[in-house]
């Protein structure tokens, strides 16, 4: 910037060209950069700022065996798995939250190998192929198991994200819930889309 | 360049400039900072409210589960509990699906009806590559095959399904589907030893690069040869090498690949009831079949931003079979097919596809089967559009048509028009009319078989069995279904269809004529018949504890056939019996602890009116151990009660009478899931 400054006193066509160089490679790079992501990420940041709500009723309507808790005041774990799209859009959204007596934790995990214990796990949608090494580690501590669109259904997740009609809905596995022991109420399975080892397409 | 310069030139660019680069972010900053809205106390309801400004791509995937359809899935759980050792036995726990054993290595399958060995209304698919021969429209079943451990599921829909699926998809549809690679690392070894068959199938998979994982199996059976009630063997006993491949990758967002194939050689034994000059009319004649084949399969999908998604599928197919002195097949299929699916509006839906599919085939002619021409290409072109329309949150439309041209009829069209009402949170009903063709098989168009031998004085009478430029069969299909959660743990679906078939193939008789010394009875096909056949399926679920689970199915059927009044047929009067008009199971899965499972079945199938086939009872019976993490012991029992029922009658190279025997076995599975 201050070299281009610098040549602005000399011949107007040579300062034009320099000129129109200068505002074409920062309005290319302003064009490039800024709005694009901007409106992307904006899209996703309302899209994430909602489903980390709806973790949050999950939490609230989901019930887990006792033996996963220690304390009746021990927090609920929110774990993450892959990319992370929510940022800190998890902690914003839980401040001061809790389900009763328990607050909330969260985890990030890079990958299967990194997974720890926790209650619920939000599984990026990175994490498609390595799904049943999550799933096998998940099933037998109980871990709610929430995924991002298609492709995980029917491979043992218990509640599944979709979009339909511009608003974000979830499905629920029943069958799958059992096998995880987790207890999902009925004000929970009203809103949701059912789906059982049986309902057709039910896989991907 | 000049005039973008001049018009630069006219603004004060790099303050400008300057001023959008920076604000860019700091709107973006703004936005995280002040307003960062509170979601989170927002009950569930009202989160449901919120629209997103664009479409993202984890759109929701086309979902059959308020399917407008007769459709009931084996899950790999049924396969599993079931003890079936084949894809053949396994759909005998499909509601409305009737399944008989015609030998060793034969089976007749059909749904609604008209079950025959070369039964020719059913579309069997697997992984989307259809497996049904264009030699007579119907399935070699011997050689339909897969490590069933990793079989995801198997979706079965009853009535037509031709609009998506197209032609032959009659009286239904039968996907099978295999799990993606994803879901199968590690190894798998699955052992079998029994009194009617042995096997071992083993496979390993794992991940491929960033994004993709593989299986590879290999897999071989041996199966022991039946009885006939006469008393003697039918010497039906057959074996089979299969291997395959299965990769898949997760691409950038939702986009998938799918690479997959399968090879297999093996025989297949038994004796076929042939026209014989030396015992006429016929004579059992040993028929060994070698049994060959392969496929290769790409398939791959792509979501886009607005919501909509395409998928270019395209596979390679091939299979030989040779029986000597009977029937030489040798055929290549090469099939593509693009589908894609498109959001309109906020309510509605749009599928269309494109399909090409170019047959080569090359048969061999003996003296009693031979056809005319020996090789031919044929080429298939399909269209379809099908449009899912929500006119109310509870009610939906769905109208639709397949249009195609094939090198026997011409042009096709295919309709459907399904409506489906989602009555309340535990129930739905729905409604379907639609127009599905059978088109003639090769078979049909350019057969020559002589079916039997009559001695007369001097000559012989040759019965022959001539094929004709025919027209499609078609049918015009009526359906009702209800599914409903009658309370927790129970649920009920109900199907009634009304089926009225047009153009039926008909075996008319004509005036015989001198040939070579003998003379020839021909018997050529034409359609001259018509029909009505109407049905109930009912399936239920029970599930009165997490350890307890019932399966209970009624299917019942009838039918009626109908000849013009110029027609000679003198079989079609027998050919409405060939399936049982009541069907019932009852299927049990019981967990007696965490790691034992009983799992009995009752199958009771009617009497087969029209070949003195009586009802039948079968019991099956698998416990299953699991003695570690890994290790599966299973004991089976088949065919408990009755050892050496009949279950199908005569057919067009088969006598019947083939006894299907009493049959245990002990498997043992390590590894897998």
């Amino acid at each position: 910037m201050p070299h281009s400054s610098r040549n602005t006193g000399r011949a107007s066509t040579r300062r034009g060209l320099l000129k129109t160089l200068a505002a074409a490679v920062t309005l290319g790079a302003a064009a490039l950069a800024a709005p694009q992501p901007r409106a992307a990420a904006e899209r996703d940041q309302k899209e994430y700022q909602l489903k980390a709500a709806y973790l949050y009723n999950f939490a609230n309507f989901v019930e887990w065996p006792a033996a996963r808790f220690e304390k009746a005041n021990s927090p609920i774990v929110i774990g993450v798995v892959g990319e992370d799209p929510f940022g800190p859009i998890l902690e914003r959204t839980f401040r001061d939250k809790k389900v009763g007596k328990r607050g909330f934790e969260f985890r990030r995990f890079k990958s299967v190998k990194e997974l720890a214990p926790c209650h619920m796990l939000f599984v990026s949608r990175s994490e498609k192929r390595d799904f049943a090494a999550i799933v096998e580690h998940c099933r037998p501590r109980s871990i709610l198991t929430v995924t991002d669109g298609d492709g995980f259904m029917g491979r043992g997740a218990v509640i599944n994200f979709f979009i339909e009609k511009k608003i974000i809905r979830f499905e629920v596995q029943t069958d799958e819930a059992k096998r995880f022991k987790l207890s999902v109420s009925a004000k929970l399975l009203q809103l949701a889309r059912v789906v059982r080892d049986r309902t057709p397409g039910g896989g991907e | 360049m000049k005039r973008l310069r001049r018009a630069l030139e006219d603004v004060p660019l790099v303050p400008c400039a300057l001023l959008l680069a920076l604000a860019a972010p700091l709107a973006a900053a703004q936005s995280e900072g002040e307003d960062f809205p509170d979601y989170a106390s927002l009950s569930l309801e009202e989160l449901m409210t919120i629209e997103l400004e664009v479409t993202s791509v984890s759109r929701r995937s086309q979902s059959v589960a308020d399917s407008a359809a007769a459709v009931y899935v084996l899950t790999q759980e049924d396969l599993r509990r079931s003890g079936a050792t084949t894809i053949m036995e396994a759909l005998r726990m499909v509601p409305g699906v009737n399944v008989a054993r015609v030998g060793s290595n034969l089976w007749a399958v059909s749904a609604r009806g008209h079950n025959d060995l070369l039964a020719t209304k059913l579309l069997v698919l697997i992984d989307g590559r259809t497996v049904y021969t264009p030699l007579f429209s119907g399935t070699f079943w011997d050689v339909q095959d897969y490590p069933l451990a990793d079989i995801e599921r198997i979706e079965v829909i009853r009535g037509p399904g031709a609009t998506m699926w197209g032609a032959n998809a009659v009286n239904g549809v039968i996907n099978i589907i295999t799990k993606s690679a994803h879901d199968t690392h590690g190894g798998l070894v699955v052992g079998t030893l029994g009194t009617w068959e042995s096997s071992l199938t083993a496979r390993y998979g794992g991940v491929l690069g960033e994004t993709g994982s593989y299986r590879a199996y290999g897999r071989w059976f041996g199966r022991e040869a039946l009885d006939r009630e006469q008393g003697f063997s039918n010497e039906d006993d057959w074996n089979q090498v299969r291997g395959g491949f299965r990769a898949d990758w997760s691409l950038a967002e939702g986009d998938t690949l799918t690479l997959q194939g399968d090879a297999y050689d093996g025989v297949s034994n038994g004796l076929l009831d042939l026209a014989s000059f030396t015992s006429p009319p016929s004579a059992p004649t040993e028929s060994d079949a070698d049994v060959r084949g392969g496929n290769v399969l790409s398939r791959y999908r792509r979501e886009l931003d607005d919501g909509s998604s395409y998928s270019l599928q395209a596979y390679f197919d091939y299979t030989f079979r040779d029986y000597e002195d009977f029937l030489r097949e040798r055929r290549s299929t090469l099939d593509l097919d693009f589908q894609h699916n498109l959001p309109i509006g906020n309510d509605a839906q749009l599928i269309w596809g494109l399909g090409y599919r170019l047959i080569m085939s090359n048969l061999g002619s003996t003296p009693i089967l031979s056809f005319a021409p020996e090789e031919r290409n044929d080429q298939l072109f399909s269209t379809f559009a099908q449009a899912e329309v929500g006119l109310t949150d509870e009610v939906s439309v769905i109208v639709g048509s397949k249009l195609e041209h094939n090198d026997y009829t011409g042009f096709e069209v295919q309709p459907t028009a399904r409506a489906l009402w989602r009555a309340s949170e535990d129930s739905t009903f729905w409604g379907a009319v639609s127009r599905a063709i059978r088109t003639p098989s090769q078979g049909d168009a350019d057969v020559s078989a002589i079916t039997a031998v009559i001695p007369g004085a001097g000559f012989n009478n040759l019965v022959t069995l001539i094929g004709d430029d025919i027209d499609a069969e078609e049918l015009w299909a009526y359906e009702l279904g209800h599914r409903r959660v009658l309370r927790e743990g129970l649920s009920l679906d109900v199907a009634l269809f009304w089926n009225e078939y047009d153009e039926t193939i008909t075996r008319e008789v004509g005036a015989p004529f001198p040939a070579g010394g003998d003379v020839v009875v021909p018997v050529t096909l034409d359609n001259k018949g018509e029909g009505t056949a109407y049905g109930l399926e009912v399936a239920t679920e029970w599930a009165p504890s997490d350890a307890w689970r019932v399966n209970a199915a009624y299917a019942f059927l009838d039918r009626e056939s109908v000849l013009d009044d110029d027609s000679t047929d003198t079989t079609d009067q027998e050919r409405e019996n060939l399936e049982p008009k009541h069907q019932a199971h009852l299927r049990g899965y019981f967990d007696l602890a965490d790691d034992v499972e009983l799992n009995p079945a009752l199958y009771w199938v009617d009497r087969l009116r029209s070949s003195d086939i009586d009802a039948f009872f079968r019991a099956d019976v698998a416990l299953e151990w699991r003695v570690r993490d890994g290790v599966v012991l299973a004991l089976v029992a088949q065919n408990l009660f009755h050892d050496g029922e009949t279950e199908f009658g005569q057919t067009l190279f088969t006598a019947g009478g083939v006894e299907v025997e009493r049959a245990f076995y002990v498997q043992l599975r390590l590894g897998g899931d």
